[in-house]
């Protein structure tokens, strides 16, 4: 996995060192755009394996360069943003991106989500929309043919809309899902907005699967944003 | 629309002020007319009977008289003329040999024609006058009781648009027909019309664009004028313009119809009275206004400046550590070992993540005080509120344990998730900055009758009860403890900003067993779903 390629759109310089600092100890290609407009540039000429974006930059939307990007390639996509930019990261996933982080971020955390990204350039396209076969993270395991959830061998008993959501989730493992692209995988287009709903469902399924609720190990919450599978 | 008019005044104390017009305006010219004929006809109807009783033609004459006296009284002094003259010639016609002629026989009779002439132009021009110098009496005082009434209640009311809307609401009362006001805001653009809250149909002409037109021009002008709305049948608008000591507040408009919109001409002179009042009034509440203002300003000037000098020290103590390090690191005369790089790479990292702390309570603040502090609620799910906020705060426990306990089922509550989450992460940082390492943090929710409520205690030294009182007081960290620990600074103010702005409560005090509590209560919706 390493050499990968990974073009990084971000006009801030300071973190653009660090980043490189950091990229390429882990042996990853790094290369560098300061503006929307080189980004778009670059990626279309070098073809990464990902790309890192920063939502908030000097010549253009953030957004606009994910739908540039998303007109022709399905490279995985990772958002930088600020804290107070909640509804422009929400945008961001609808428009296309893959996974997000908040400045500021932890390393660990983000040589995690690339590691997650990456793995997901090199499966199979389709593969996610239905699910064969097992999942594993961890002690939970799911069998998509058997539609059973165990968790360290042991049967747990889910809801069909528990388990349906269970099962989308861990088709996109470790990357983050909005409350909007799972209500509309759930419970169809008309009830988008009903994120409230999900939350409950969200929130008794997560009862079912953490040994500690409020410490998940499984079913995580990105607060405003969405929900996201660990896949390890 | 129905301004009703009498002739007479017997009821003077009558409450409704609905008549502050002239008298003889109040009824068409038709009837009073058909009054007079019907006095007059009684009148020598009686002569007749009088006559025909042999009685002598003195009596005649006098009965004559005071039907003219009674037409004047209840038709008014020109028809009282008319009368006298038409008396004359009736009686002339009627009684005097040969009848049903206007011969005499008699030349004595011109004397008394002459004499029956004078006196009753006479009677009836005193008459007319005095009644009418009756009725401006009463005329005037029911104008003055309706200036008082409407200044007594200009001054109950605060706010320019309620002084407004009082004035329209006691005019239409006063007046029985439709009034409204152009308001015009600070860049003198006329606003769309107010109308009193019980306006009827015929209120629509005052949006009528032509007439709009016509109120802004009045604005401009600062000029009384009458109008005639196109496509109306008769209606008549007076506009009088709302002047005030520094700008034109806005435009009267008041609508007459049928035989009162003659009036409008007649009572400008009454209406910018009342405009003049309305505007003193306004004057008055702007005035008000902007006392508040600058008051507000002042408080926000003095709050920023407090918060730049409490922030300042936060900010200040982390980036001095981060240069340092940072310096060090950078090396000068030797290289630093292994150890050292690590130690000094681990402070800056734990700098910085205390300067990101700061700024996300300062970007809460500013949130809440940005706008009118108005969280935007929504209903959130508790578990997901404490699973983030342990996320937030596990990589500063250090040696703590955090303990959480949930209801026991899933509740939801309308809150403002992020800043909520602020609240908590805000609340379990407190308990670990004032504890010592080894300590547990219980983080723990319940729904109680009061709302959802959650509770943070731990088993550390608990709070200096002398510090209690200061905890939620913006700015202020511990007692004298500001410059050798951190200071809480902002994080429990801004926790009951919060709270508070949630319609909430937020309490501290010590645990039985010695430690700090914190318990904060918000109200929930409804209970679980």
């Amino acid at each position: 996995m390493s050499e990968a390629r990974i073009v990084l759109i971000e006009d801030e310089k300071s973190i653009r060192n660090f980043l490189r600092a950091t990229l390429e100890a882990q042996k990853y290609k790094l290369i560098e755009a300061s503006n929307g407009r080189e980004g778009i540039s670059l990626t279309a000429s070098h073809v990464p394996e990902l790309v890192i974006l920063d939502l908030g930059l000097p010549d253009m939307d953030g957004i606009e360069v994910i739908e540039a990007i998303r007109a022709w390639a399905s490279i995985p996509i990772l958002i930088l943003s600020a804290r107070d930019q909640e509804l422009d990261k929400v945008a961001a996933l609808d428009a296309g991106a893959d996974d997000y982080l908040t400045k500021p971020f932890g390393l660990e955390e983000l040589l995690a989500r690339i590691r997650v990204a990456l793995r997901h350039t090199s499966r199979a396209p389709g593969s996610e929309d239905s699910p064969s076969g097992t999942f594993t993270a961890g002690a939970l395991e799911i069998d998509f043919e058997r539609r059973t959830v165990t968790i360290s061998g042991e049967r747990i008993h889910l809801t069909p809309t528990e388990y349906k959501l269970l099962s989308i989730l861990a088709g996109y493992a470790g990357r983050v899902l909005t409350h909007s692209f799972l209500l509309k995988a759930v419970w169809g287009p008309g009830s988008v907005s009903e994120t409230q709903y999900l939350r409950v469902f969200m929130a008794n399924l997560r009862r079912k699967l953490e040994k500690d609720p409020t410490n998940p190990r499984y079913v995580l919450t990105e607060m405003g944003v969405g929900y996201r599978l660990s896949d390890e | 629309m129905n301004m009703r008019f009498r002739i007479f005044r017997r009821d003077r104390h009558d409450r409704t002020y609905n008549s502050l017009t002239v008298a003889f305006l109040r009824r068409s010219p038709y009837v009073l007319a058909l009054r007079a004929a019907l006095v007059l006809s009684t009148a020598t109807g009686l002569a007749y009977l009088l006559d025909q009783l042999g009685l002598s033609e003195s009596n005649v004459v006098m009965v004559f008289v005071l039907g003219v006296l009674a037409v004047t009284v209840l038709a008014g002094r020109t028809l009282g003329i008319i009368s006298s003259v038409i008396g004359v010639l009736a009686f002339n016609f009627l009684f005097t040999a040969p009848k049903f002629t206007l011969v005499v026989n008699d030349s004595t009779y011109l004397i008394t024609f002459a004499v029956m002439l004078v006196v009753t132009f006479t009677t009836s021009g005193l008459t007319g006058r005095i009644q009418q110098q009756a009725e401006a009496v009463a005329q005037r005082e029911r104008r003055t009781e309706a200036l008082y009434q409407m200044s007594r209640s200009l001054l109950r009311h605060s706010g320019r648009t309620e002084v407004l809307k009082n004035a329209l609401q006691q005019l239409r009362h006063l007046l029985s027909t439709e009034v409204c006001c152009y308001q015009l805001d600070a860049d003198d653009v006329l606003a769309a019309p107010m109308l009193t809250d019980s306006a009827g149909e015929e209120a629509r002409v005052f949006s009528k664009p032509s007439e709009i037109q016509l109120a802004e021009w009045v604005a401009r002008n600062r000029r009384t004028t009458v109008s005639k709305p196109p496509n109306t049948v008769n209606t008549n608008v007076l506009y009088v313009p709302l002047v005030g000591s520094a700008a034109v507040h806005g435009v009267l408009g008041v609508l007459f119809k049928g035989a009162d919109r003659y009036l409008a001409q007649e009572l400008t002179g009454l209406f910018e009275t009342f405009a003049a009042q309305i505007s003193l009034a306004m004057d008055r509440e702007q005035l008000a206004e902007e006392h508040e203002r600058t008051r507000l300003d002042a408080e926000g000037e003095r709050l920023k400046s407090n918060l730049l000098r409490s922030i300042s020290h936060d900010l200040r103590t982390p980036l001095s550590g981060i240069s340092g390090s940072a310096n060090a690191l950078m090396g000068t005369d030797h290289e630093p070992g292994y150890e050292t790089r690590r130690e000094l790479a681990h402070s800056i990292y734990q700098e910085s993540t205390w300067l990101s702390r700061v700024v996300e309570n300062l970007l809460s603040l500013t949130r809440l005080e940005g706008r009118e502090i108005q969280p935007s609620r929504k209903e959130e799910v508790v578990d997901d509120l404490v699973a983030s906020t342990v996320e937030h705060c596990k990589m500063r426990l250090e040696n703590r344990t955090l303990k959480t306990s949930l209801p026991n089922k899933v509740v939801t509550a309308p809150m403002d998730g992020n800043l909520m989450e602020q609240v908590l992460v805000n609340l379990v940082d407190n308990a670990i900055k004032h504890t010592p390492e080894g300590t547990t943090i219980n983080l723990e929710v319940d729904c109680q009758d009061d709302g959802l409520v959650f509770m943070v205690t731990d088993d550390g030294p608990g709070f200096d009860t002398r510090l209690i009182p200061h905890l939620f007081d913006r700015f202020t960290a511990g007692l004298g403890e500001a410059d050798s620990r951190r200071g809480v600074g902002l994080g429990l103010a801004i926790c009951k900003t919060i709270v508070d702005a949630h319609g909430g409560s937020i309490r501290a005090d010590n645990a039985p067993s010695g430690g700090a509590r914190m318990r904060v209560t918000i109200p929930m919706g409804r209970t679980d779903v």
